[in-house]
């Protein structure tokens, strides 16, 4: 049996280990905030948090997540209230959304690495999500946003 | 047309929403026709079955609930919808909530493509949201005994002095009032808009979005629940000939395998065939289906190969199998000119790789089947399952979710039926899951196009214009054995917006051996590409500047009447009067682009400009690229969006449309091409079908024009043609190097 955390909760499994942790979040934890897009590592949509890294769900085994924590974007608020969803609302970011959480979640590893981060920092964390609505230019500013908000609250 | 009829009473009593003010507005051409629906589960559909209606709906809670037909795909449609409806409501935004309608004929077409949605609707969704208001007006005069004129609402209350009554309050009385007869309606005039044209507001579906809440086709749950992948022949109807089906079903979750139907023509949106494996969750069925090995049979398409297809369509350019515009004499003022100037061009075939792949999701219960999909066409849907099954279309519910990016994709309901069909079998819901695999290898593409322009000259003045293309189309999906275009010459290749004298336009032959469909502004990005390079192309030959040069070409200002050049021209479906084809608005939309780029400004040694404008969808776009060197490569650096699309509802989603529609084309100058070998797709994930990321995107700078047209062109596609014509003449500015086959990657120029 393998034990872990998801958004500070305790999650048992005795399924298949192989079980990517995304496909575990979406259809056992029904945690379904995470997408999937490619399930090669491509694309970022099933991006979440792994004790605080961001790390591709789709590509991760289950069976090496004993004792660990994940956060996903359930995670980061209920009401949208965290500086990363205050930020991408007030500027109007997502266009279909889905794929905003893996590029939320990719954010918010990088803010939480380097609090002031210059665009060349941005286009290297964040070019490994993909947004096929072309969202990109708003995500960039977003994170700027995030960063400041993240500034004054502190 | 405008009859108008009272809503009964007794309708009232039945329909599900008692307490409620309900109101239909119908498309404008076929009449006003309100009914009481907000019944989104409704078992007695109304007796008119044409009567197309956006629903409004105010409850005694005070909610006013905006039903919502068009699909939201990332176009803020939903929000947008609501904006028009509440603003001639005269709502407080805050008390506007969404439904998202199911599928059915009353509501009008829901076909959510062609940029249609305002165009389509914002009349009719005015004309709903001012209905309503006079009807509760009139209510709370009935109650004051007042004069209604003395009864004006506001912020979602009805006020006179110092009185007040929610509309909430009134909803009950205001549903027996007499339904207004249109030209008793006061529409709002631009300036009392609130929303309409408000920059900003949110969207509504924001938080849901943000919080991982959205459901989208691929997040449908229901009770009992089976996950399906389905692996499809890799050459078009291939069947299945052997397969090991225990192998599949010793992987732990994996419930049963299903061969799914054969494959017949025309292809249309049935499902391409092939072996589903179902499971009790999606990484089971993924993995059980790797354990298949499906062997297939030979298929007819087994020899298609991309490469050699692309050849012989050279030869095809000359073969003229229709003609599409055809005014004067263009052979003989070709033979005779003082000089003439020939380009050929090709875009090769491209995916819509919508960020979510294809989902749904159906169960049957007493011979209804019901559907949950991310589709762009709930009716497409329907009718495409009840074909499947001879069923009725009334006899299949379709709930639209939120779609993950749809790009035309979804509108091909084959993952519906696949879905239905799954269900059926299984006695089970079931949801079908595409992998990204399975997206780009069984899309519906968009089809290559070779395209030759040819110019008769006199100094620099065109006295004739050739255009000739062959490739597959669209109507191969509808009609076994099509070959070529058809239709797809309205979308920049008769339209041609030049003024000269002889005109000529023919397409050749084109089989298909793929699936064919539209993608995001359909043809226009072959033609846009070929025209807007032959202009660029055309200038530096004529020592021309290039902006300049596209001023002269389209000569003077005018509203050009395509039945007086020899052409019949669709017009995206609107009417000449009220969405005319205005060669001034297209010449301003250029300037614009050019003025604020800094067109003909000194710039930087390793950097060069491109430019290009297109009319598409009853709105102008033009696009300013800037490229830069760097080191063997080029990269474009900076982009300016200009857009004239009339009358604007939501100008941030018009702005965020236009950043889209810039990277949507970069990305497929760049990168765009999907291959067949052997019949097969050779793009397996975004590692083989690349899109534009982050690091590679360009500075965006959007703009709108209003010219105080009252009426919507379209937004989501229009922006799409101009960029890759843009992008490719802005390379040669500062390479020399001219591209005339798409995609960049190919010829190592980026
Ligand atoms: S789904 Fe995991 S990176 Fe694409
Ligand atoms: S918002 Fe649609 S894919 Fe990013």
């Amino acid at each position: 049996m393998i034990k872990f955390q998801v958004n500070g909760e305790t999650h048992s499994y005795r399924g298949d280990t192989s079980m990517p942790l995304l496909w575990f979040l979406r259809d056992i934890a029904d945690l379904k905030g995470t997408k999937f897009g490619c399930g090669k590592g491509l694309c970022g949509a099933c991006t979440v948090h792994l004790n605080g890294q961001a790390v591709r769900s789709c590509v991760l085994p289950v069976q090496v997540l004993d004792g660990q924590s994940v956060t996903t974007v359930e995670g980061l608020s209920d009401d949208a209230g965290h500086s990363i969803q205050r930020a991408w609302q007030t500027l109007n970011v997502a266009q279909c959304g889905y794929c905003q959480s893996g590029q939320m979640m990719s954010a918010v590893a990088l803010l939480q690495a380097n609090k002031a981060p210059s665009d060349e920092d941005i286009n290297n964390m964040m070019s490994g999500n993909i947004c096929r609505c072309g969202t990109y230019p708003r995500i960039k500013k977003a994170i700027k946003l995030a960063a400041d908000l993240a500034i004054k609250v502190n | 047309m405008s009859q108008v009829k009272c809503i009964s009473r007794r309708r009232w009593l039945t329909g599900v929403a008692k307490t409620s003010l309900l109101l239909g507005a119908t498309l404008p051409a076929v009449g006003y026709v309100p009914r009481v629906l907000g019944a989104e589960d409704t078992e007695n559909p109304p007796e008119q079955e044409f009567t197309p209606s956006v629903y409004l709906e105010i409850g005694r809670d005070n909610r006013v609930r905006v039903i919502c037909h068009r699909s939201e795909m990332g176009q803020g449609i939903r929000t947008s919808l609501a904006m028009v409806v509440a603003d001639e409501l005269n709502a407080d935004w805050s008390q506007v909530e969404l439904v998202q309608a199911l599928g059915g004929k009353r509501y009008g077409s829901q076909n959510t493509d062609g940029s249609n949605s305002i165009r389509g609707f914002y009349t009719a969704l005015r004309e709903a949201g001012a209905t309503a208001r006079h009807m509760l007006e009139h209510a709370a005069a009935q109650r004051w005994q007042l004069e209604p004129d003395l009864c004006r609402a506001a912020n979602g209350a009805v006020k006179a002095g110092e009185r007040s009554l929610s509309f909430g309050e009134l909803a009950e009385l205001a549903a027996t009032q007499k339904v207004p007869d249109k030209s008793q309606l006061t529409l709002k005039t631009k300036k009392e808009f609130n929303f309409i044209g408000n920059h900003e507001i949110g969207n509504l579906d924001a938080v849901d979005m943000l919080t991982g809440r959205a459901v989208y086709g691929i997040d449908v749950e229901q009770a009992d629940l089976a996950i399906a992948v389905v692996v499809r022949p890799p050459t078009m109807g291939a069947k299945p000939v052997k397969y090991d089906a225990k192998d599949a079903l010793k992987v732990p979750g994996v419930i049963q395998v299903i061969e799914m139907p054969e494959l017949s023509y025309p292809v249309r949106f049935q499902p391409l065939g092939g072996v589903a494996v179902v499971a009790e969750n999606t990484w089971a069925a993924m993995k059980g289906s790797r354990q298949l090995n499906v062997q297939w049979a030979a298929s007819e398409h087994d020899s298609f190969d991309s490469q050699q297809y692309a050849e012989k369509l050279e030869g095809y350019l000359t073969k003229e199998m229709l003609t599409h515009r055809e005014k004067g004499d263009v052979k003989t003022t070709l033979e005779q000119a003082e000089a003439t100037f020939t380009r050929r061009y090709y875009v090769p075939s491209l995916a819509h790789a919508p960020m979510e792949p294809p989902a749904a999701s159906a169960v049957w219960h007493h011979g209804i089947v019901e559907i949950w999909a991310a589709t762009q066409n709930p009716q497409a849907a329907q009718k495409a399952v009840a074909d499947q099954f001879a069923i009725d279309e009334t006899q299949v519910k379709v709930n639209v979710t939120l779609l993950g990016g749809g790009f035309g994709r979804k509108s091909k309901q084959d993952f519906v039926v696949e879905a239905a069909y799954l269900s059926k079998s299984l006695k089970r819901p079931v949801k079908v899951v595409w992998t990204r695999e399975d997206d780009l290898q069984f899309d519906y593409y968009h089809a290559c196009s070779r395209q030759e322009i040819s110019c008769a000259l006199e100094g620099k003045n065109i006295t004739a214009w050739r255009h000739r293309e062959a490739g597959p189309g669209i109507q191969s999906i509808f009609k076994s054995g099509f070959s070529g275009i058809q239709f797809e010459s309205n979308m920049g290749m008769r339209d041609m917006p030049f003024a000269v004298d002889n005109v000529l336009c023919t397409s050749g032959p084109g089989e298909a051996h793929v699936r064919y469909g539209w993608l995001r502004s359909v043809a226009n990005i072959g033609h846009a590409f070929a025209i807007g390079s032959y202009v660029d192309e055309l200038a530096h030959e004529l020592k021309q500047d290039p902006f300049q040069y596209w001023l002269d070409l389209l000569g003077s200002d005018r509203y050009i009447d395509f039945s007086q050049q020899g052409t019949k021209y669709f017009n995206y479906g609107e009417n000449s009067k009220d969405y005319p084809f205005d060669v001034a608005r297209i010449k301003n939309t250029l300037r614009r682009a050019a003025d604020i780029a800094g067109w003909g400004e000194p710039l930087p040694a390793g950097q060069g400009m491109g430019i290009s404008v297109h009319r598409s969808f009853c709105s102008n776009v033009a696009c300013v690229a800037l490229a830069e060197t760097s080191g063997e490569r080029v990269r474009i650096k900076k982009i300016w969006m200009v857009i004239d699309a009339g009358m604007l509802v939501n100008p941030d989603r018009v702005r965020a449309q236009l950043e889209g529609a810039a990277i949507f084309g970069v990305s497929l100058a760049y990168y765009g091409e999907i291959t067949h070998k052997n019949g097969v797709a050779q793009q397996q994930n975004f590692d083989g079908y690349r899109l534009l990321r982050m690091n590679e995107t360009p500075e965006i700078i959007t703009d709108i024009i209003d010219v105080g047209d009252p009426l919507p062109g379209g937004v989501g596609e229009p922006g799409v043609p101009p960029v890759a014509p843009a992008v490719c003449n802005a390379i040669f500015a500062v390479t020399g190097k001219r591209c005339r086959e798409l995609p960049l990657h190919k010829q190592g120029l980026v």
